[in-house]
């Protein structure tokens, strides 16, 4: 581990982050791996450890971690998946999106982090694609059921998508 | 992010597969005489791919 364990301040640090968010990062974790525990715990492990390394940056006394931890717990996950996939080296395969839909804990990493990055669009936005494609509609049948022209739903569907596409590309799920 | 005109804009609700069937006809055709929608079709089927997986909506 890199940095120096000066003693027992470190230890304090280490052992308040795991009783402050051990659980609810596990809780969290859990849904990323698809209720793969083993996998679960290591991910919380290397998040903890990671808060540790940068315990001197991050205010561990502060409101909430949990934003900082779930968002490397996420990075971890996601790196601890793509890892254990083998596959040939020149596939350039490399994204979540990319991995096979049959694979549960791939699929419900991808669930999490689309419906995350929906919440980032605008009202306008995340409402265009919960009326179309969310509730198997088509443009047509949005424009009506809306009130609004075809044309106005089409546009919002394609600048909802070039958005989400920027969302999803910040988040490391696409290339 | 440059406006485009109508006849382009069709390219993300076509790779959602949102068209009724006239529109995607003519999409269709559109397609394979314009390079720069084939190109935003390639880039945004992945995004509609993640959308997809959402499935139904719950409200």
């Amino acid at each position: 581990m890199g940095t120096g364990v000066t003693g027992g301040e470190d230890d304090a640090v280490i052992t308040a982050l795991y009783q402050t968010y051990r659980a609810p990062l596990l809780a969290f974790v859990l849904r990323l791996t698809g209720g793969d525990l083993q996998l679960a715990e290591d991910v919380v492990q290397e998040t903890m450890v990671r808060a540790w390394r940068e315990a001197d940056r991050l205010d561990v006394s502060g409101p909430s971690l949990m934003p900082w931890l779930a968002a490397v717990a996420r990075r971890i996950a996601i790196d601890k998946h793509r890892r254990k996939r083998a596959r040939p080296a020149e596939t350039g395969v490399d994204t979540v999106a990319d991995m096979p839909v049959d694979d549960g804990t791939a699929a419900t990493l991808l669930r999490v982090a689309v419906a995350d990055a929906m919440r980032q669009l605008t009202p306008a936005h995340r409402q265009i694609l919960n009326e179309t494609i969310l509730s198997d509609r088509t443009v047509n049948q949005a424009a009506e059921a809306l009130g609004i022209p075809v044309g106005t739903v089409k546009s919002r569907v394609y600048y909802a998508l070039r958005s989400l596409q920027v969302v999803l590309a910040e988040q490391g799920l696409l290339s | 992010m440059n406006a485009i005109t109508s006849e382009h804009i069709d390219v993300g609700a076509y790779a959602l597969g949102l068209l009724e069937d006239q529109d995607k006809a003519t999409f269709e055709a559109h397609l394979t005489r314009c390079s720069s929608c084939t190109a935003e079709l390639a880039a945004l089927s992945p995004v509609a791919a993640c959308v997809a997986a959402l499935g139904p909506r719950i409200r």
